[in-house]
């Protein structure tokens, strides 16, 4: 992972109740990406090959059909559901402004998910903290 | 009739002299004026705050106190003027993912960029159905503007 | 027999002469280079179908050829002739230009005037070449590499010279970009051509909006010969920033120009009837426009690097050449000069300034030698 030590990253709370072991497993699937505004990280519609935890920066999650929310917590998970199934993007994502992401490699992360049911039940629980939070803050309907 | 001659002959020299001298002077007094029309639009913008400084200055209480918050102040409100006149045109409630296109579209500069400091300076508010509005509250406060 | 004799002596077979046959592969020509080269195909595809539609030999007194009164060619060429379609243009321009580098480093201006000694060198050249003064200044104009320009002010000074100003005009503006890399290598060091160029500073809606009424004011008081051209400029660009009245602008841009191109190319096109076009004045016509691009580009390169012995951040001197206002072809040839030394360096946005002046001056210009001739 460049430019951000595991250490950092595991005190996110996505990961914070990863096992050691399974905390081993989900390093090697992050990297850190530098976004500008304007610039689309995820595409509705397109295959889910990673999803974003948001480090720093201004994101709009947008449905093709124009209802949005926006984003700025450290923390904030972005494409979520392609760490649990393969199918199409639901929305899309949008840099309001620069800033930095963890991409988290999907695929890989979906195998080792599915060798390890635990893993999901950790994450799922933090993700779906991370969504209702994201709801109890005035958001609207297109949060995945 | 050819050559200098008919330079001569039809003032050739004196029209060309005077023609390119006519071009050059519109040219560089409209950029001698557009040069200075954003300092002039910042300092209307800032009118109030120029005379407080002034004020201050004239007293002897220091000088300059404007300086440091003038950029701040004029980065946000001439785009917060903008989008409240394109808000206007479009109507509420909007798609934020539309506003941002048709403000693109109209040429507006740093458009990611700017909603997201509407968004945070509570300009652009969400709605409960993923639509947005804009806080005229906040921005009759913001604009010095009373409320109707 | 005799019928189908009399009938076959009306066709264009039998009316036809080699010059017909010359222009008519010009014709062919221009539209071989607008739709397989896409050199300004939007102007050379219609002027090329026009060269045909004129070059057709017909029976005078039908009332078909453009320069009888009652034709329909005829009707449509009024709007040349009378000097309506170039401010239509020009409304169209206005709605689609951005000003903003102009507005965020307004001595870039100063390119755009400096490119239109093209106009008067190329003035002086006519006149020693024999040229009438009105002719002279209407060759001249093709300097300012101008289309709508130059056939405004032919309309009103040489009317018959419009074919081929016109046509000369925009061959050169289709051909900016073979024309101008080699004076602009010519003129510049390697060194000159790497300068980079500054972040331009953010420019303000306001500031936009208030430009376009600013300048028609001022330019229109200095030089008021050039309201037609540049009133419709501006109000057009008015409309576009104005954002309440984007209807305005999206027709200006869109259906307006679009329809007015369509008539200006074939009346144009139309209008190079063989026994008009190929001419003495026509030859001399075509070099002198050759040689005022030639001038107006290096004067604008020239003038850059003039600028550079006094500003405190130099500029790169190639700018100089988008001067000439093919817009955006010349800023376009700049960025790709600058981009063949050092392919980091973005001049595109930066050319855009000097390029936009240049409309601006070469309307100036020709409001000037109007007045001049009047």
């Amino acid at each position: 992972m460049e430019d951000m030590d595991g250490q950092a990253a595991g005190q996110l709370k996505v990961f914070a109740d990863l096992l050691p072991e399974q905390w081993e497993l989900v390093v090697p699937l992050l990297t850190r990406i530098r976004v500008i505004e304007g610039e689309m990280l995820i595409r509705q519609g397109n295959r889910p090959d990673c999803l974003f935890v948001v480090l720093k920066g201004h994101f709009m999650i947008h449905r093709n059909e124009g209802r949005c929310i926006t984003v700025n917590k450290k923390g904030s998970v972005l494409g979520w559901f392609s760490a649990f199934s393969p199918d199409r993007y639901t929305a899309n994502v949008t840099a309001l402004t620069d800033g930095w992401v963890l991409s988290v490699d999907a695929g890989t992360l979906r195998d080792q998910i599915a060798a390890d049911p635990r893993l999901e039940e950790t994450l799922l629980k933090r993700i779906r903290e991370n969504i209702s939070e994201r709801h109890s803050m005035g958001a609207g309907g297109a949060a995945k | 009739m050819t050559g200098l001659e008919a330079i001569q002959h039809y003032n050739g020299f004196a029209m060309a002299g005077v023609g390119i001298t006519i071009v050059f002077t519109a040219l560089v007094a409209l950029s001698l004026i557009i040069s200075q029309l954003h300092k002039v639009l910042l300092a209307w913008e800032n009118r109030a705050a120029w005379a407080d400084a002034m004020r201050r200055w004239k007293r002897g209480n220091g000088r300059g106190t404007t300086e440091k918050e003038l950029p701040d102040i004029e980065a946000i409100r001439e785009p917060a003027r903008q989008f409240h006149l394109l808000i206007e045109f479009t109507g509420e409630p909007f798609s934020l993912p539309v506003l941002i296109k048709r403000a693109e579209s109209r040429g507006l500069a740093r458009v990611h960029f700017t909603v997201s400091r509407l968004i945070e300076c509570h300009l652009i508010v969400p709605d409960e159905d993923g639509y947005f509005r804009w806080n005229h509250e906040v921005y009759n406060r913001f604009s010095g503007r009373r409320k109707k | 027999m005799e019928m189908f004799l009399d009938f076959f002596a009306n066709t264009g077979f039998a009316l036809v002469d080699y010059r017909n046959l010359i222009m008519i592969a010009i014709g062919v020509i221009f539209i071989y280079l607008g739709i397989a080269k896409h050199y300004e195909p939007l102007l050379l595809v219609p002027i090329g179908f026009g060269i045909l539609l004129g070059n057709i030999p017909v029976f005078k007194g039908l009332g078909l050829s453009i320069y009888e009164s009652n034709s329909v060619l005829n009707y449509l060429y009024f709007g040349v002739t009378s000097g309506v379609y170039p401010p239509l243009i020009f409304l169209g321009i206005g709605a689609m230009t951005d000003f903003s580098t102009l507005l965020a480093r307004p001595v870039l201006m100063l390119l755009g005037a400096a490119a239109q000694a093209g106009i008067f060198l190329t003035f002086l050249g006519a006149l020693a070449l024999g040229f009438a003064p009105n002719e002279a200044a209407s060759i001249g104009i093709i300097g300012g590499a101008d289309g709508p320009t130059a056939i405004f002010l032919t309309a009103k000074l040489a009317p018959e010279l419009i074919g081929p100003i016109a046509v000369a005009a925009y061959s050169y503006m289709a051909l900016v970009p073979v024309i101008q890399p080699p004076i602009m290598k010519l003129l510049t060091t390697r060194k000159e051509r790497l300068i980079r160029m500054e972040e331009p500073r953010l420019v303000f809606k306001r500031e936009k909006i208030i430009f376009p009424i600013v300048a028609v004011l001022l330019c229109c008081f200095i030089a008021p010969a050039a309201l037609p051209l540049l009133g419709l400029l501006f109000f057009g660009n008015l409309l576009k920033e104005a954002i309440v009245t984007e209807r305005l602008a999206q027709a200006a841009r869109s259906a307006v120009i679009d329809t007015v191109t369509i008539l200006l190319g074939v009346t144009v096109g139309a209008s190079t009837q063989a026994d008009v076009f190929l001419t003495g004045k026509s030859i001399g016509i075509f070099v002198l426009g050759a040689l005022s691009f030639g001038v107006a580009t290096a004067a604008g390169l020239l003038f850059a690097k003039l600028l550079n012995l006094f500003l405190k951040t130099r500029i790169n001197p190639l700018l100089g050449a988008a001067g000439v206002s093919a817009v955006p072809d010349s800023a376009r040839v700049v960025h790709m000069v600058g981009q063949a030394e050092d392919p980091g360096n973005y001049l595109l946005m930066h050319a855009m300034a000097p390029n936009v002046s240049g409309v601006i001056g070469s309307a100036v210009g020709a409001g000037i030698l109007w007045s001049f001739m009047v």
